[in-house]
C-alpha cells in the first residue's frame, strides 16, 4: 500500500474532506485500504506515534524482561546443558529491544524503526517458538516458553506499534523459520499456544489498527474542519464589518470603532475630530445614469478618500447613502483641512461626468469638519452632528468645499 | 459567533473536548459522567453489534475447534468427555450471549450478559486446570486456555477495562474459594505466575485498546460538533451577505439576483410580475433635523411595516439604498398590487413618526411606484425597475404620500 505512487498535488489540502468521510463511512475495508497519500501520510503519523511511545517505555519492556529471565532462572530448574542456551535466547532479546531503544532514540535512525522492531519481534518469536521444543517436555521451562510465545505473539500484534499487516507477516515468518529450521512441535500442544494465541492476537491487532485509522482519519477532518471554521469567522468578521459595495468600513464598525476612540480620547484630554463627507447632487446622479452607474461612482469616491488614510489609525467608512465619514486622530486642524482639500481634490481628479450636477460638469464632493475635545459624559453623537451641521453649511455655500464647524 | 468559552454549551464543550484531547491518554479514562454515559451507551451499541453479527461465528469455530481435536485424535481419552463439556459450555455462552443481545437490554443488561459470560467462561477454564492437573495427561494445556481467556476477557470480550478488570478478579476470587474450600491439592505459585502475567497483559492490551476507542468517541463527537459549528457559521455568513445590516430587510444585491431568477420564470409562465419602489418623503429633512440615529430608527420602523405587506413566500421587500426600498410580488398584477401600495401608504402614515420638517403633513410618509405586467422576450428586468421608479418620480411629483402605477 506504501508502492502506490501519491497523485501529484494530492494532498489534504487539495484533496479536502471528501476522501477522509468518504473512509471514515466506507467501513472497515474502505479504513483498511485508504488511497495512496492518505495511507502514506497514516503511517508517517503511525512510526512518530511509535517513536514517541517506544521512546518513554523500552526501558521500562528491558526492565521487564530481565526480570522474567531471573524469574526464569530462579524457577526454571534449567537443565544444565540448557543454561547456555537460555542466557543465549534471553540475550538477544535483550539485544533486541536495545536495538529498538537505540533506533527511537537516534534521529537519524527514526526511518528505519519499523524494521528494527519488526527484527527484534522476529528473532524474540523465532527463538521462544524454538524454546518451546528445546525444553524438555513436562518442565516448567517448558510452561515458560509456551507462555512466552503467546505473550510475544500478543505483543507484536497490539500493543507493539507496528502496522497490523507487519506483525501478521512477522509472525508467520517467525512460524515458517520455526518449521523450516526443522524444528518438530508437540502436536498435541502447539495448536493450544501457537494458534490460540494468534487467533486471539490476530482479532485484537484488527481492532486496534482499525481504531488507529479511524482516529487518524478523524484527525485530519478535524483540522481541515477547523481551517474551515477559522476562514468563515474570519470572512464573517470582515463581511458584518465591510460595506459590500465600497469595501470601506460600515456604519456599524464605525459606531464601535468611533465610540473607542472617543473614550481614548475623553480619557487622555485629547480632541477628536470627524469629518462628514456627501457626494454633491447624488441623487440626480442615480436619476440621470442609472443606479447600476450611481454604484460604481460611489464605490470609486469611496476608493478615492481611502487613498487619503496613509496612517494605520485613520479610519473612513461609509456611513449611508451618499455619505462618507472619516477620522484622524492625532492630527491639528490645520493638518485636517489639509486632509479635506486633499479628498476634495482626490474626488475631482477622478473626473467623472455629471451632467446633472450644479456646482461642476464632473462629480464633486462637499466635507464638514469637526473637532472636539470630549468631556466627561458627553456623547460622540455631539461631534457627528457638529460634523453634520458643517456639512450642511458646505452645501448652503455652494458645495465642492469644506467647511469647519466654528469658523465664522 | 463566539469562539471559545462562555459561548453556547455547545462552545463550551467544543473547547472542553479540544482540550481533552491534547491532553493525555489518563484523563480520557475519566470523563465527565454526562460524556462518560454517551460513551459507553456508543461501546455497549457497538458491542450489541458485534454480538449480533459475529458470536454465532464465535460459537461455530469453537464447535469447529472442538471437533477438530477430536478427529485429530489430541484429547486423551479419559479427558474425552470434560473437553466436550467445555466445548459444549463455551458454545452455549457464545450463541446465548448473541441470542440475548438480541433483546433489547440496555447499556446495563449487555455489560451484565458480557460480564457474567466473561467471568464464568473463566472461573471454568480454571476449574478445568485443577481437573486436568489430577489427571495429568493434558498437562498445562488448562493453563494455556486460562491465559488466553484472560487476555481474551480485557481484548476481544467487547466489555470495557473496568468492568474486564472486575470479571477477571471475580473469577479469580471464587476459584481461590472454591480450591480452598474443596481442599483438593493445588500448586498455587505457578497458578498465580502465569495469571498474573495474563492479567498484567490483558490490562495492558485493554487499556491501550480503549484508550483508542475513547480517542475515537471524543473526535468523533468533536467533529460533530465542529461541523454543526461550520454550518451554522456558513447559514450565518449566507444570511449576512443577502440581508440589509440596519433594516433586516434582503439587500440589494440579493434583491437583484432574486429579481433575474423572478422575471426568468414569469417570462416562462407568462404570469405578470408585480414591482413596488417605495421612497421616504423628504427623509434627507428628517436626517438633518433628527440626527442619524433617529434617521436610522425611523427607517427600521418603515421597514417593518414594509415587511408585513409582503406576507407570501415568494414575496420580497428588500432595501434599495438609503431611503429607497423595493418590492417584488410574483404573479401579482397591477390592480393587486395597488391594493398592496395603497395598504403601504396608509400603515406608515398610521405609524404617525412624527416629522416637523415634512412640509405639509407634519408626520414620516411614503411615495410608491408600481408596475406589474408580464415580462416581454428580450427585455432586462431592469426595465420593470425603471418603469416603477418613473412612476415613484410621477407620485412624488403629484405632491407624495402616495402611490402611482405606471402606465396610468
Amino acid at each position: 500500500m506504501n508502492g502506490r505512487a501519491m497523485p501529484p498535488g494530492m494532498d489534504d489540502a487539495s484533496a479536502g474532506r471528501a476522501p477522509l468521510q468518504a473512509a471514515l463511512d466506507g467501513g472497515t475495508l474502505a479504513q483498511l485500504r485508504l488511497p495512496a497519500f492518505l495511507e502514506a501520510q497514516y503511517h508517517a503519523r503511525r512510526r512518530a506515534h511509535a517513536v514517541a511511545e517506544i521512546r518513554s517505555r523500552w526501558l521500562l519492556v528491558a526492565a521487564t524482561i530481565a526480570v522474567i529471565a531471573a524469574v526464569t532462572f530462579g524457577f526454571g530448574n534449567i537443565p544444565v546443558d540448557l543454561y547456555g542456551a537460555v542466557v543465549f535466547g534471553f540475550g538477544t532479546v535483550l539485544l533486541g529491544v536495545a536495538a529498538v531503544g537505540i533506533s527511537v532514540t537516534v534521529p537519524a535512525l527514526h526511518p528505519q524503526v519499523d524494521r528494527v522492531l519488526a527484527g527484534a519481534a522476529f528473532v524474540s518469536l523465532t527463538g521462544m517458538l524454538i524454546g518451546t521444543v528445546v525444553a524438555p517436555a513436562g518442565t516448567a521451562l517448558r510452561s515458560i516458553a509456551e507462555y512466552g510465545v503467546i505473550f510475544i505473539t500478543m505483543a507484536i500484534c497490539t500493543i507493539s506499534s507496528m502496522s497490523f499487516r507487519r506483525a501478521v507477516l512477522v509472525v508467520l515468518a517467525a512460524l515458517a523459520t520455526f518449521f523450516a529450521l526443522g524444528f518438530a512441535p508437540d502436536w498435541s500442544r502447539f495448536p493450544y499456544f501457537a494458534l490460540g494465541s494468534a487467533l486471539i492476537a490476530g482479532l485484537t491487532g484488527l481492532t486496534f489498527e482499525l481504531r488507529q485509522r479511524v482516529v487518524f482519519l478523524q484527525e485530519r477532518l478535524l483540522v481541515l474542519e477547523k481551517r474551515e471554521l477559522d476562514e468563515l469567522t474570519r470572512e464573517l468578521g470582515v463581511i458584518s464589518r465591510q460595506d459590500a459595495l465600497t469595501g470601506l468600513a460600515n456604519r456599524r464598525h464605525f459606531d464601535e470603532v468611533f465610540a473607542r476612540e472617543w473614550a481614548a480620547a475623553m480619557r487622555e484630554g485629547a480632541a477628536m475630530n470627524l469629518l462628514f463627507i456627501d457626494v454633491d447632487y447624488f441623487k440626480r446622479y442615480n436619476d440621470h445614469y442609472g443606479h447600476q452607474a450611481g454604484d460604481d461612482c460611489l464605490a470609486r469616491v469611496a476608493a478615492a478618500l481611502a487613498g487619503q488614510c496613509k496612517r494605520g489609525s485613520d479610519f473612513v467608512a461609509r456611513y449611508g447613502g451618499e455619505e462618507f465619514v472619516a477620522f484622524f486622530p492625532r492630527t491639528n486642524s490645520a493638518g485636517l483641512r489639509a486632509i479635506a482639500q486633499r479628498m476634495i481634490d482626490a474626488v475631482d481628479e477622478l473626473a467623472l461626468p455629471h451632467a446633472a450636477s450644479d456646482s461642476s460638469a464632473h462629480v464633486t464632493i462637499s466635507v464638514g469638519l469637526a473637532v472636539l475635545a470630549p468631556e466627561p459624559g458627553q456623547s460622540s453623537e455631539v461631534l457627528v452632528q457638529q460634523a453634520d451641521a458643517a456639512l450642511y453649511r458646505a452645501k448652503q455655500a455652494g458645495r465642492h468645499c469644506c467647511v469647519v464647524a466654528g469658523d465664522p | 459567533m463566539k469562539d471559545d468559552a462562555g459561548g453556547t454549551p455547545r462552545d463550551q464543550e467544543r473547547a472542553y473536548l479540544d482540550r481533552l484531547l491534547a491532553a493525555g491518554s489518563w484523563r480520557r479514562m475519566n470523563l465527565p459522567p454526562a460524556i462518560e454515559a454517551a460513551y459507553q451507551q456508543y461501546h455497549y451499541e457497538v458491542a450489541v453489534a458485534h454480538l449480533r453479527a459475529y458470536w454465532p461465528l464465535v460459537a461455530l469455530a469453537i464447535v469447529a475447534v472442538g471437533g477438530a481435536l477430536f478427529l485429530l485424535d489430541l484429547v486423551p481419552a479419559p479427558l474425552r468427555e470434560l473437553v466436550m463439556t467445555g466445548v459444549a459450555i463455551y458454545f452455549i455462552l457464545a450463541m446465548g450471549a448473541s441470542v440475548l443481545a438480541r433483546l433489547s437490554l440496555g447499556v446495563d443488561g449487555i455489560r451484565w450478559l458480557l460480564g457474567l459470560a466473561a467471568t464464568f467462561g473463566l472461573l471454568g477454564m480454571q476449574l478445568a486446570t485443577v481437573v486436568v492437573l489430577a489427571t495429568d495427561d493434558m498437562g498445562g494445556i488448562p493453563q494455556v486456555g486460562l491465559v488466553l481467556v484472560t487476555v481474551g476477557v480485557f481484548s476481544i470480550s467487547n466489555l470495557l477495562l473496568r468492568p474486564a478488570l472486575a470479571c477477571v478478579l471475580t473469577a479469580n476470587l471464587l476459584f481461590v474459594l472454591l480450591v480452598w474450600r474443596s481442599e483438593v491439592p493445588f500448586e498455587w505459585p505457578p497458578f498465580a505466575m502465569y495469571s498474573f502475567g495474563a492479567a498484567l497483559l490483558g490490562l495492558i492490551i485493554g487499556f491501550s485498546q480503549e484508550i483508542r476507542e475513547r480517542t475515537m468517541f471524543l473526535q468523533g463527537r468533536l467533529l460533530l460538533l465542529e461541523k454543526r459549528a461550520t454550518d451554522l457559521m456558513a447559514d450565518e455568513l449566507a444570511q449576512l451577505s443577502r440581508t440589509d445590516a440596519l433594516t433586516g430587510l434582503v439587500n440589494r444585491r440579493h434583491f437583484s439576483e432574486i429579481l433575474q431568477r423572478e422575471w426568468a420564470t414569469a417570462l416562462r409562465d407568462g404570469e405578470p410580475l408585480g414591482l413596488l419602489f417605495i421612497d421616504v418623503d423628504h427623509f434627507k429633512a428628517y436626517n438633518d433635523r433628527y440626527g442619524h440615529p433617529a434617521g436610522d430608527a425611523c427607517l427600521q420602523q418603515v421597514a417593518a411595516v414594509l415587511a408585513i405587506h409582503a406576507p407570501r413566500a415568494a414575496d420580497v421587500m428588500a432595501r434599495f439604498g438609503g431611503e429607497e426600498f423595493v418590492g417584488l410580488f410574483p404573479r401579482t398584477d397591477a390592480d393587486g398590487l395597488a391594493v398592496i401600495a395603497a395598504r403601504i401608504v396608509a400603515a406608515v402614515d398610521a405609524l404617525g413618526i412624527v416629522h416637523e420638517g415634512a412640509p405639509d403633513r407634519g408626520r414620516v410618509t411614503v411615495s410608491i411606484g408600481v408596475a406589474a405586467r408580464p415580462p416581454a422576450a428580450g427585455e432586462h428586468p431592469d426595465v420593470l425597475l425603471q418603469e416603477a421608479d418613473d412612476a415613484l418620480y410621477a407620485a412624488k411629483q403629484a405632491g407624495r404620500h402616495r402611490f402611482m402605477v405606471a402606465g396610468r
